[in-house]
């Protein structure tokens, strides 16, 4: 007891002394500035220039019924542990670690835990810094901002599942800066290649990405993006291109694959824009990957690659509460609808078998209602159409037409 | 799909895009962003009151200092003052429009500072300012 009241009067008296002293350095003011002076405001330079470490997160649990198979499933399909360090005003530490599914087990089908990210940022300024380390690249609209929150629908965008495999990651360097004069934000990297030996077919070049482990660095990729802000519109445009085989010269010859730094490159290009303003959101993405060797890779594996995929979506959105008064007036409610294209089969080489199944629309309908800025609750109808399926390939019955319910929430902190 | 038919499908989605950047880029011509550069000294930043001849709005760059003020002159000609720091890790912010965009996790905050997407829970830190003769004295700390 005696030790508590001595550390409580020691910090009552240095509390009392510094005020003192602020008062005192107070009256050297002009009159104007005392008056600021006094408003009590906490230091924003203690923690701008300071350490200090964040914890924060994100996760999503959903429900869907498949009307096709008359089945239903529901999970948490990820819950995401947010950790950052500030250890001064130039250099901080940020991390996602996630864990899919709920549960990893050993011996289990499901379930994984991985690093989202984990990088070191240096700052050189308010507008330019780098990073290093495990990052989410700005490739596509929801690899970067892959937060429930962020998107309408219970899933992400088939396309940014699909085509650009999102959350995508690698470890490597990345410039991003932003004009001083002109609303426009850039990013440069250099990151580790992909491995088309994990290529398959039907999952595009998810399969082929290191995500930070063990990643072979004998090819590497190069990715940049632009962003233009005009009024309520946002533009951006992105690449990445980066060798596919990180094989020893002798292996990859062994297998009619070259070896090198670009060796058997993937090329990745896509464009999208964001409007938003009151309560009407649209946005619109287009996406196209080019597999040159794709023949080459397929004699190597028999993995069945195209050499060309493109993928496209729109969504129109409206908050139905944008401008509700009383309790509703900070909460939103959105109705939204999404159209996907997407052809994993869009281009195929000559020993590539074309799977109908992987040309796909997607018909998305639904609502997102955020009691708060931190909290969604979702729920939508997606209508999936696709090709017929290639009776090479496959001789189970297949259906073209699906529907799909989905209930979902989400949130972040 | 060879490396010449992905750049001519990828210069299609350029030129796609380019009429509405094109658009874009001249109406951002017509209104840059209005950045006025300066220093503190004791904590304080003096901006002239000339700076708003033109425009209510100007975002005020400090050096050394790790991030952008926006200042909007109001309609009773009171200041307000805003740090372009997202609330939720520290990441400076981007101007969208009328509102703000913290590209590190998608966090926005409108024209008041008010949080409208997550993961950012808390508004955007204001900051006091009053008037001294020819200038706008900010307090930053």
């Amino acid at each position: 007891m005696r030790k508590i009241f001595i550390l409580f009067s020691a910090s009552f008296l240095a509390t009392h002394a510094a005020s003192a002293q602020q008062q005192q350095g107070i009256q050297n003011l002009t009159p104007a500035q005392q008056l600021i002076a006094n408003t009590g405001e906490d230091s924003l330079n203690s923690y701008s220039h300071g350490s200090r470490t964040v914890i924060s997160g994100y996760g999503e649990a959903f429900y869907q019924r498949n009307f096709n198979e008359q089945t239903a499933t529901t999970g948490l399909a990820r819950a995401v542990l947010f950790v950052g360090h500030q250890f001064n005003h130039k250099i901080a530490f940020f991390s996602e670690l996630e864990v899919e599914n709920a549960k990893v087990q050993a011996g289990g089908t499901t379930g994984e835990v991985g690093m989202e990210q984990a990088y070191l940022k240096f700052s050189f300024n308010p507008r330019q810094y780098l990073v290093a380390g495990l990052f989410v690249p700005r490739i596509g609209i929801t690899n970067e901002n892959h937060l429930p929150i962020n998107y309408n629908g219970v899933e992400r965008p088939m396309v940014e599942q699909l085509i650009i495999p999102t959350t995508w990651r690698e470890i490597g360097v990345c410039f991003y800066g932003q004009s001083s004069a002109l609303p426009v934000t850039y990013t440069i990297g250099i990151v580790n290649g992909l491995n088309n030996a994990g290529f398959e077919h039907g999952s595009g070049f998810e399969g082929g990405r290191a995500e930070g482990q063990n990643a072979n660095a004998n090819n590497v990729a190069i990715l940049a993006s632009a962003q233009y802000y005009a009024g309520n519109w946002k533009f951006q445009a992105s690449g990445y291109m980066g060798g596919t085989t990180p094989l020893k010269k002798a292996i990859a010859d062994t297998l009619g694959l070259t070896s090198g730094t670009f060796s058997n490159p993937l090329y990745l290009g896509e464009a999208d824009v964001q409007y938003s303003n009151k309560g009407i959101s649209f946005k619109a993405l287009y996406c196209v990957v080019s597999i040159p060797d794709a023949y080459q890779i397929n004699n190597a594996y028999a993995s069945n690659k195209p050499s060309g995929m493109t993928g496209f979506y729109a969504e129109l959105g409206y908050n139905i509460l944008q401008n509700a008064g009383g309790k509703w007036k900070h909460k939103q409610l959105v109705a939204f609808g999404r159209y996907e294209s997407l052809d994993m089969n869009a281009y195929i080489p000559s020993n590539g078998i074309t799977d109908g199944t992987l040309k796909q629309t997607h018909i998305v309908a639904g609502f997102s209602y955020l009691p708060i800025p931190n909290v969604v609750i979702k729920t939508d109808v997606r209508l999936v159409n696709t090709g017929a399926a290639n009776p090479l390939l496959t001789t189970i019955p297949y259906q073209q037409n699906n529907s799909f319910l989905n209930f979902g929430i989400g949130y972040s902190f | 799909m060879d490396r010449k038919e992905f750049i001519k499908s990828t210069c299609g989605i350029c030129v796609a895009m380019s009429t509405g950047f094109l658009w874009s880029l001249i109406e951002a011509c017509k209104t840059p962003l209005s950045v006025y550069k300066t220093t503190a000294a004791s904590n304080i930043v003096r901006v002239p009151l000339t700076e708003f001849k033109e425009s209510n709005y100007k975002v005020i760059r400090i050096s050394d200092y790790d991030y952008d003020l926006a200042v909007q002159k109001n309609v009773d000609d009171s200041f307000s003052v805003m740090v372009l720091m997202c609330t939720h890790a520290g990441h400076p912010l981007t101007k969208t429009g009328q509102n703000y965009y913290c590209t590190l996790h998608g966090s926005q905050f409108d024209h008041e500072g008010h949080v409208t997407k997550g993961p950012a829970s808390r508004d955007l830190k204001h900051l006091q300012a009053k008037t001294d003769n020819d200038f706008l004295l900010i307090q930053l700390s």
